[in-house]
């Protein structure tokens, strides 16, 4: 799905300083695999998140989306992005129609895709509210709702469920877990959370500091077991994914 | 709304009575009862002489601020989302922005006689700034998430600003729109009291030039009602547009 060759990516700090964010990344993203990012904050796993988006271009190297350079923002890669990116303006509805609307899809389509997607999800009864009447947990849905209604085959996340309590949080995460296996999605999420990054991760990529380079990918085979979360195991998994990172200084 | 309107009524009701007391306590012709200004208004508007002058005032108020949200509105949503246009045009109107524009009302009037487009083009001239400063403020503070979130949909510049920018901006350019009404009323009256021959402003003028107080306050009263009409209007545009704002 995705082909990420060496790729770098520096930011401008100032006029004349260069902030390098990633460097020489590669990595390889098979079709149906759900990726978890996680690193302290700083190390680039965002800015891999927004290259794979298409929303910003690598200052060296290449991103190959199905094999072509990926230039932009593309159709069938839904994301959702920090502080869910809903329009306060828009109802749930018009939310969740909005990638339908940009495309210009008739009115009858629009239809046909939103409301069994939003009766899915549990948002019907709530279609005409605006986003500020919404608990953080339901506005999370109609970003997960708004990412998916356009049929991706991608969906990228950035810290999704991070301002969310615990059990809000376990019960998005088998919500993504089960819309992924549905319609097969290849998934990439950035998270701060480990106990969240192994449960939802095939792959884990693990950034270690601010040097912009991967410390390590983990396969991960027992992800989106939920009897795995509460073994000995699973743990010691965290344990081990607390120390690539850095220690002891991020939430388990 | 009830409330609003209570709270209206509640301080219409104060101010006459102050008028009323500061009228009886002056006891000078200049300063009439409010029962007196009452019954020339009344007086005036059924002789539709009153309601004359309203009507032309009125037009020439809403003309401009039509005029200047139509200006204004499009040159600040283009100088805070272009850094290039940004660069060329906030020169410009730091420089004319804090001018006091009543001080072009004789040229303008020699360039443009003395019907209504004068008037329209000053109180036009003296509210489009604020107007486009306001808008290009809250273009620049768009939120970069919302932003990256219309570009990750793939949207066009057309439908980000469709989308997002204009009605992320939409209530400062209310709140722009309020504050600049009392400018706006401010200028027509000093507009229509300079070689002007009808209008609130010169009703007014004429009204203390005969010594005639209770028709000159008939005319501010008339003035003062304008004000809350498009206040109200304003409000009205909020309720419907901004309604996301208030649902709770």
């Amino acid at each position: 799905m995705y082909q990420l060759e060496n790729v770098s990516m520096d930011y401008h700090v100032g006029k004349k300083n260069m902030f390098r964010a990633l460097e020489k990344i590669n990595l390889s993203i098979a079709p149906g695999e759900r990726y978890s990012l996680i690193g302290p904050s700083g190390c680039g796993k965002s800015t891999l998140l927004h290259l794979l988006a298409g929303l910003l271009q690598p200052t060296e190297g290449q991103v190959l989306y199905r094999g072509k350079n990926l230039t932009g923002c593309q159709q069938d890669i839904g994301v959702i992005l920090q502080g869910y990116g809903l329009f306060p303006w828009k109802t749930v509805e018009q939310n969740v129609m909005l990638p339908l609307i940009l495309q210009k899809k008739s009115k009858e389509e629009m239809r046909e895709k939103t409301e069994p997607l939003l009766e899915h999800l549990g948002l019907s009864s709530m279609n005409k509210k605006y986003p500020r009447q919404l608990s953080g947990g339901q506005q999370q849905r109609v970003a997960i709702a708004r990412a998916l209604v356009a049929e991706p085959q991608v969906l990228l996340m950035d810290e999704p469920f991070s301002a969310l309590d615990a059990l809000t949080r376990e019960n998005l995460q088998n919500l993504v877990l089960s819309l992924c296996e549905e319609r097969n999605l290849t998934m990439v999420m950035v998270t701060h959370n480990i106990e969240e990054a192994i449960f939802l991760g095939q792959k884990i990529v693990a950034f270690a500091d601010h040097s912009g380079q991967i410390k390590r990918i983990d396969e991960n085979p027992h992800s989106g077991q939920t009897a795995y979360r509460n073994t000995a195991e699973f743990y010691q998994h965290c344990s081990l994914l607390r120390s690539w990172i850095g220690g002891g200084q991020h939430e388990a | 709304m009830k409330r609003k309107l209570g709270g209206t009524i509640l301080g219409v009701i104060i101010v006459i009575c102050f008028w009323q007391l500061g009228s009886m306590l002056l006891n000078k012709s200049f300063l009439p009862t409010p029962g007196a200004a009452g019954k020339a208004f009344v007086e005036q508007l059924i002789s539709g002489n009153l309601t004359e002058h309203f009507l032309v005032s009125t037009y020439r108020v809403v003309s401009s601020i039509f005029l200047a949200v139509l200006l204004g509105v499009p040159l600040g949503l283009l100088m805070g989302r272009s850094p290039k246009a940004a660069a060329l045009l906030d020169p410009i109107v730091y420089l004319l922005y804090p001018l006091p524009k009543v001080v072009f009302l004789p040229i303008i009037v020699v360039l443009m006689g003395l019907g209504d487009g004068p008037k329209i083009f000053l109180i036009t001239l003296a509210i489009f700034f604020q107007i486009a400063v306001v808008t290009r403020d809250a273009a620049k503070a768009i939120p970069k998430a919302s932003l990256q979130s219309m570009q990750s949909l793939n949207a066009s510049r057309l439908q980000m600003y469709q989308h997002l920018i204009i009605p992320y901006c939409l209530p400062e350019i209310l709140t722009s729109l309020r504050i600049t009404l009392g400018t706006a009323i401010a200028i027509l009256f000093f507009a229509e009291t300079f070689a002007s021959f009808d209008g609130l402003g010169y009703f007014i003028l004429e009204g203390m030039e005969t010594r005639n107080y209770p028709e000159m306050y008939a005319g501010i009263l008339a003035l003062a009602i304008l004000g809350l009409l498009l206040y109200a209007i304003v409000d009205l545009i909020e309720n419907y547009f901004c309604r996301w704002q208030e649902k709770e």
